[in-house]
């Protein structure tokens, strides 16, 4: 009886030990993330991918004060002189502030732009590199993968800007610029020439802006053919291509208008104004909370930073505008914001600034201005006036539309020459405050640091308030994790 | 102290009573140890005849003996009594054999005797932690057994286990934990288990002990193994511990109140004189720095006005006095926190049952306010044998874990709501709560002190309060860990046998996060957080045994399947905009900010064997092989084979020692096999893509790319040669050499910066770890009424990397990887001292063409820290650590204490660094070390010119904050009274014992404040410090 039992016992073991499992049952795959196959499987799926980068412009990278690329145009802001820091308490941005942090290779901040570039990048060289066998509508394809090039111009021109002297315009660059990045190596590439840095933005727009025509995008975070030209027409100016300039940038603007002043005043914080081109927007539960542009440049949220340090604006640059001017009805001199209602724990600090609203006091998020309207009305205007090829008078005729709407006592201006061209860069200058153009003007035009005379402390500045034109110090070091891991890099900058 | 130690003899001692036949008298009595405990299955046996039987519970025998017989009593462990029978009772009282090599230790699918060992197996039992006043498991290794390297524990109360690193560090950039298994069940963390329920912990080192666990086991194995019921024994133990918490390390020493303001006032005038552009005269700069040096710290704890504090001299207005209170933020910080610990458990055997139960209740409270852990905890474990040729058991355990975690985590290190941080950093001048301009306490409506929120210099977290945001948020997890384990063994054909084990881990995990509307990153809205993670394991193995005794040769053969599949489960929730009062639940928050979930698989399938043979108890040998499938490779790459073989030899069994009194015991054993690495990355073979932010619309962005040159184990190749000694019946113990290399290290391989990908895997590169481990224990006095023993053990290590991708090295934060260095060989800017002449940093400098380099004392040096030369400076590791135990015994008192000491390496001070800063972070504190800062041309000293501007280059990382790591703790005192027998007798009790004991009661490190330990790469974070445990206890057994 015992050992008939057992053999049964026994064979239903070895049935068990056989056949408990199968190896077919170790296929496991993640729940929070695809496959990098699914991405270019149909053309609606390079959709998600495009997105991503849409999305990634606000994503954080290694630190709160690395919010996308709403923190990179902080830093820009900080490195110029009409971006002023009220208060010492709070450290985020102030070694830029200070200009000390695109000095330091080892620095998170300076690899941080180099970084945050390359990332779109890539994500970008995926849906062009890998997308010619993808079937889908031709059209959208088409339409995607020319939204990719615009961001790998993009990212390759605000790369050089940052991490490369600057371009001479007229001259031959043959400065070391970035690494030209068009497909993954684990090698690494080495650093092209400033002048073909330039040569790929170029073409890699051209291509992008006859690809994009045709596209009607979803909402303001996708590129269309007018962002890629508006980008083209910064490029160029830049590039100090004034006539090309000019007409781009009238072509971008084509068929977007100027904002109100009552919108001018509500905020800049709603992607789907009408003046704005390209901008992103951020919904309730993607919040990047602390590393949100508006954690930083907002009059309203309350964080440390805003609390102990609001923004205020450089009393050389905006005073001389008239007090009809809408965009200096947003600052006030005693730092009070009265319709706004701060807490009583916010620091009241003279000629903050409050262009710039989050949603609310404890929700830090808002709508980034990547590209506006009025920023082609400036290059225009720009490139016009130091252009030989236009006169004086059509420099300011374009400029009038912009400054007109801005302040509707404004005339035509009289200005000639250098006077025209100042004016037209202080219009420049209070229209895009806190949107990071400065210390890329500022390089861009062999222009000194000069933040004496205005509302600066010496103290949070640390006494930083000259810089001469065009010394080492304009160009960010390459950062020592490239230099580390890039065996092509080459050199250091000076 | 013994009584566990034989309980657990007591259950594989296996007598056969035999009819008494001859035709004698009885002769009776008790047969106990020196402790008078009574002896339970103790042998006694007539010299020269068959005739014996065995005591029972009470260690009562009774035999039938002739008057001039002689009585042998015998047990395992103890030295043999032989007795006179002339009397008709007849009482022996057993001594330990302190070399008796009979013990059956724990080991991979089952259990094995010590001496037929051919592995590097540590047994640490319940008796040497029992009456510790720890909470987690993992504290109980340290020290303890050779070939452990253990980072320091958290004060934390609940925090995660203790970092172990068995034998070096087998990986560079994976999981080099070892796997611990719990009753069999792989993978299980330690912190919900009760200690008290713990028997042994089993630490399995080489690959003779561990190649059965496979792809999990290259790290090292540790095997914790429940209590079990005691055959013929029955007893109700209670056990009751209160304790007191305090910090268990000192500060780092920092400036005073009164030396603050002037140091900050000298980095704003030298920057001025020194850095700034344009440069300022020097009355220019003292009057500036006077008017600046407020605005810089922006708060005034003085009766002095803001632009008076520091003189144009640089020095204190001599009319400052401080009228500012609450300035040391440690006070309101810390605190003496309360443990109290009581647990009963009931064991009981029968001859074919055996039963362990308890529960157990345990509240520890940080010394850092409002973190604390309470469990309750319960286990049954009984086995039970309703057939001769059938045995069953089961082991149900739950706990039920609460926890409040103060902001200190290594995830904190940076967080302004960090307490230990706060308390470490904030300068000297900045009070806890807000005052009125003559320094008393602004209070609320209600009476009470309003915490500050006050504007501080940037060093000093301006408009928060460590305090209070400690205080009123929340960071709590409340675990809920349900374990069972069930297994069925069927003997069959004589020789055979077929268990089957099945064990399911389940373990919830729910994680309230809260942030007050008042101070802090949840102001002015109030948020909330909920994260569920589900865990569970189930692990199913078959095994098929077969043992058989051929002439002098023992051989066991094992034969097994096993099924392991892990799932977490994630659900993540984070709402804000705070409703009501004194609730963080997320029904009373309004916006969602965020909300996720997800779910991980990990499923390993397995054939294992194993042989084992030993010819003559002499003469040992044994072999193991498993295969391994796993879910973390491709379908291509995801078998890994592992196997080892090992041997022993006794020597001392051999006729040429057999009579040697100096030798007792001599072995030698030698082992050599592979295990295996799975990596830390459940999906690493996949190319990915992060479902990020989406706006409304999907989106997704490179995550992960597939590894570009494939992707499977790591390998580790490990030998291990030992020899075991007994000598002098004083001293015993192991001298082991070992020499593991880990080949196809996985690598998370930087790729350019530019490419736009952070890194991606790659198996490349080999490293050794060889060292020798020394483990000795000295009886250095036994006497009837004192005994001392002493343990002590060493272990050094070699690692060294051999082989890196093209050669390529691979520079990781402090470190860098290269051929022919160890993987913790700090890569940092060369120091080389200050400047005499103005104080700058000097750095030897890497490219000596530049403009900023100089020659000085024949070294060419540049301050400018992006051209200082890059150079190994050593290693992290030590060259030896261990610990040592003393444990001593008079009459019933015991005194035991436990040192872990660490000689070499070295650590990267990063909190000394940020404490010397130049003055860019005005507000942080400055260690007492800046008083011997460079102040003027001519002064000799290593500490560079404060200067706001010169952060970057004067505190850049560099061998100038590295210190030597040595250190030597004192993890443990207990002292111990045992009722003596005649006493528990009349009280009723079998066992009554008082202690008292203290954990972590001192540190010896180079500096004060830091803890040397806290990591194996030689970084520091704020984490909250090791606490000093001060507790009484009482364990009464009836």
């Amino acid at each position: 009886m015992k050992i008939k039992f057992y053999h049964i016992v026994m064979t239903l073991s070895l049935v068990v030990l056989l056949f408990t499992s199968c190896n077919d049952d170790l296929d496991t795959f993640p729940t929070d993330q695809i496959s990098d196959q699914t991405v270019t499987e149909s053309v609606s799926n390079m959709m998600i991918a495009l997105n991503g980068i849409h999305r990634f412009m606000y994503r954080r990278l290694d630190s709160q004060g690395q919010g996308g690329y709403g923190g990179i145009m902080l830093i820009n802001e900080a490195m110029g002189e009409d971006y002023v820091f009220t208060g010492n308490s709070n450290r985020w941005y102030r070694s830029e502030y200070r200009w000390i942090s695109h000095r330091n290779a080892t620095s998170s901040v300076n690899r941080y732009p180099y970084k945050f570039f390359s990332i779109i990048n890539v994500n970008a060289n995926v849906l062009i590199n890998e997308t010619q066998d993808t079937p889908g509508d031709p059209d959208l394809k088409r339409h995607i993968i020319g939204q990719a090039k615009v961001y790998r111009a993009f990212a390759h021109f605000n790369m050089v800007q940052l991490y490369a002297s600057r371009y001479i315009p007229g001259a031959f660059n043959s400065q070391p610029g970035i690494p030209i990045v068009e497909s993954f190596s684990t090698s690494g590439y080495p650093r092209a020439t400033v002048e073909e840095v330039y040569d790929f933005i170029n073409a890699e727009l051209d291509e992008a802006i006859e690809m994009l025509d045709g596209y009607n995008r979803a909402n303001n975070s996708h590129i269309n053919k007018s962002v890629a030209l508006g980008l083209k027409a910064r490029v160029l100016l830049t590039q100090g291509r004034w006539n090309e300039a000019a007409s781009t940038a009238i072509e971008a603007r084509s068929g977007f208008s100027l904002m109100s002043n009552d919108e001018y005043k509500s905020g800049f914080n709603d992607y789907s104004n009408e003046e704005w081109m390209w901008g992103c927007t951020i919904v309730d539960d993607q919040t990047a909370f602390f590393a949100n542009f508006g954690a930083y440049i907002s009059r309203n949220f309350n964080s440390t930073n805003i609390r102990t340090n609001p923004k205020a604006v450089n009393v050389l640059m905006y005073q001389p505008f008239p007090d009809s001017d809408v965009r200096k009805q947003l600052i006030d001199p005693t730092g009070e914001h009265v319709d706004l209602n701060l807490p009583s724990n916010f620091n009241r600090r003279p000629h903050t600034s409050q262009k710039f609203l989050a949603v609310n006091t404890s929700d830090s998020r808002m709508d980034v201005p990547y590209m506006r309207a009025a920023e082609m009305y400036l290059i225009e205007a720009e490139a016009k006036a130091r252009s030989t090829s236009f006169s004086d008078n059509d420099a300011a005729q374009a400029l009038l539309p912009l400054a007109q709407n801005r302040d509707m006592n404004y005339v035509l201006s009289s200005n000639t020459g250098n006077d025209l061209v100042e004016e037209i860069m202080n219009q420049r200058r209070l229209e895009l405050w806190g949107e990071g153009f400065r210390f890329l003007d500022l390089k861009r035009l062999n222009l000194p640091l000069d933040r004496t005379g205005a509302n600066h402390s010496a103290s949070v500045s640390s006494n930083v308030f000259e810089k001469a034109a065009g010394t080492n110090e304009w160009t960010w070091l390459i950062p020592q994790d490239e230099l580390n891991s890039n065996p092509l890099i080459g050199e250091q900058n000076p | 102290m013994s009584k566990n130690k034989l309980s657990l003899l007591i259950v594989m001692l296996i007598t056969s009573c035999q009819c008494l036949l001859a035709q004698t008298r009885q002769v009776n009595g008790i047969v106990t140890d020196t402790n008078g405990d009574p002896l339970a299955g103790a042998t006694v046996q007539v010299e020269g005849t068959s005739t014996g039987t065995a005591t029972n519970a009470d260690g009562a025998f009774s035999i039938q003996a002739e008057p001039s017989d002689i009585l042998v009593f015998s047990f395992v462990g103890m030295k043999t009594v032989k007795v006179n029978a002339s009397s008709s009772v007849v009482n022996a009282v057993l001594e330990l054999d302190s070399y008796a090599f009979e013990e059956v230790v724990v080991v991979a699918y089952g259990t094995q005797r010590e001496e037929a060992l051919t592995g590097a197996v540590n047994t640490i039992k319940a008796e040497e932690f029992s009456s510790r006043p720890f909470t987690n498991v993992s504290n109980a290794l340290e020290g303890s057994s050779p070939g452990l390297q253990m980072s320091s524990a958290t004060g934390q109360p609940g925090a995660s286990d203790q970092s172990v690193r068995i034998r070096g560090f087998s990986s560079v950039t994976q999981n080099s934990e070892p796997l611990y298994v719990v009753d069999g069940i792989p993978g299980v963390s330690l912190n919900t288990i009760n200690m008290m329920d713990v028997e042994t912990i089993t630490v399995l080192k080489d690959a003779s002990a561990t190649a059965l666990y496979g792809s999990r086991a290259t790290n090292g194995v540790i095997l914790i193994t429940t209590k079990t019921g005691k055959k013929g024994k029955k007893s109700f133990t209670v056990n009751a511990n209160t304790g007191f918490v305090q910090r268990g390390i000192q500060e780092y020493e920092r400036v005073g109140v009164n030396e603050y303001y002037p140091i900050q006032w000298e980095s704003i005038r030298n920057s001025l004189i020194y850095s700034a552009n344009p440069i300022q005269t020097i009355e220019e700069a003292n009057q500036n720095a006077t008017n600046q040096v407020f605005g810089t710290l922006e708060y005034n704890p003085f009766n002095v006005p803001n632009n008076q504090i520091v003189g144009t001299d640089g020095l204190l207005n001599p009319n400052a006095e401080v009228i500012a209170r609450d300035l040391d933020w440690r006070d309101a910080i810390e605190r003496t926190g309360l443990r109290q610990q009581f647990d009963i458990s009931y064991v009981e055997g029968f001859d074919q049952s055996d039963l362990y139960t308890s529960f157990g209740y345990l509240k520890e409270e940080g010394y850092v306010s409002n973190s604390f852990l309470e469990r309750f905890s319960a286990r049954t474990n009984m086995n039970f044998s309703p057939k001769s040729w059938f045995k069953s058991g089961f082991n149900l355990s739950g706990s039920l874990t609460d926890s409040n975690f103060a902001s200190a985590q290594s995830s904190n290190n940076n967080s302004i709501n960090n307490p230990i941080r706060a308390g470490r950093f904030f300068g000297p001048i900045y009070p806890v709560y807000k005052l009125d301009e003559n320094g008393n306490y602004q209070l609320s409506s209600t009476g009470e002190r309003i915490f500050s929120d006050d504007n501080r210099g940037p060093g000093a977290s301006s408009g928060r309060n460590a305090v209070a945001e400690n205080l009123w948020n929340k960071d709590g997890d409340r675990i809920m860990n349900i374990s069972g384990r069930t297994y069925g063994t069927i003997s069959f054909l004589k020789d055979f046998s077929f268990t089957t084990n099945v064990g399911l881990d389940y373990r919830n995990i729910n994680n309230t996060s809260y942030d007050n509307p008042l101070i802090g990153d949840g102001a002015p809205g109030g948020r909330a957080g909920r994260t569920i993670t589900n865990s569970s394991r189930f692990n199913i193995n078959n095994l098929l045994t077969y043992e058989k005794e051929i002439k002098e040769i023992n051989l066991t053969a094992l034969v097994g399947h096993e099924y392991y599949h892990r799932n977490l489960t994630v659900v993540d929730g984070f709402k804000n905009g705070q409703v009501a009062d004194d609730n963080n639940n997320l029904s009373n928050f309004v916006n969602i900010s965020r909300l996720i979930g997800y779910e991980d698989n990990h499923k390993i399938n397995s054939y294992l064997s194993r042989l084992n043979l030993d010819y003559q108890d002499k003469y040992f040998f044994s072999t193991s092989a498993r295969l391994d499938y796993s879910s973390k490779f491709s379908p291509q790459e995801r078998d890994g084979f592992f196997w080892s073989i090992g041997s022993g030899w006794v020597i001392s069994k051999e006729d040429f020692l057999s009579d040697n009194n100096t030798i007792d015991f001599l072995k030698l054993r030698a082992s050599m096999g592979t295990t295996g690495n799975d990596g830390s990355e459940f999906y690493g073979w996949q190319g990915l893509y992060d479902l990020n932010f989406n706006a409304d619309e999907p989106g997704a962005t490179i995550s992960t790319i597939p590894p570009p040159f494939g992707y499977t184990w790591e390998t580790n190749f490990q030998k291990d040669i030992a020899i075991e000694f007994a000598l002098l019946n004083r001293i015993n113990g192991t001298i082991e050499y070992y020499n593991r290399k880990t080949e196809d290290l996985i690598f998370e391989v930087p790729a350019p910066v530019s490419s736009g990908i952070p890194e991606y895997l790659q198996n490349i590169g080999d490293m050794y770890n060889r060292g020798f481990e020394l483990d000795l224990g000295v009886e250095v006095m036994k006497k009837a009424n004192l005994s001392w023993n002493v343990n002590m053990n060493a272990t050094t290590v070699k690692n060294e990397i051999t082989r890196m991708p093209d050669g390529n090295p691979i520079i990781n934060g402090t470190k860098r990887w290269a051929e022919g260095q160890s993987r913790y060989e700090f890569w940092m800017r060369s120091w080389y001292g200050v400047n005499p002449d103005n104080g700058d940093a000097l750095y030897n400098a890497d490219d000596v063409t530049s403009s900023d380099v100089f020659e000085l004392n024949g070294e060419m040096v540049t301050t400018n820290q992006n051209n200082a030369r890059f150079e190994y400076q050593g290693t992290s590791i030590p060259d030896v650590y261990g610990g040592l135990r003393n444990n001593v015994n008079y009459k019933n008192f015991s005194l035991d204490f436990l040192l872990a000491y660490s000689i070499g390496g070295k650590v990267f001070d990063r909190h000394y660094r940020d404490l010397m800063h130049t003055g860019n972070s005005g507000g942080r504190a400055w260690h007492k070390d800046i008083l011997n800062r460079w102040q003027e041309p001519g002064d000799i000293t290593d500490v560079p010119r404060l200067d706001v501007l010169q952060e970057p280059s004067f505190t850049a990382t560099s061998s100038r904050f590295l210190v030597d790591a040595s250190y030597m703790s004192i993890r443990n005192v207990t002292l111990g009274y045992d009722l003596p027998s005649s006493l528990t007798d009349k009280i009723g009790v079998s066992n009554f014992r008082g202690f008292m004991s203290g954990e972590n009661l001192g540190l010896f490190s180079e500096r004060q404040g830091l803890d040397p330990q806290q990591g194996f790469a030689g970084t520091v974070a704020n984490i909250y410090p090791v606490a000093s445990v001060y507790s009484l206890g009482l364990n009464v057994s009836f």
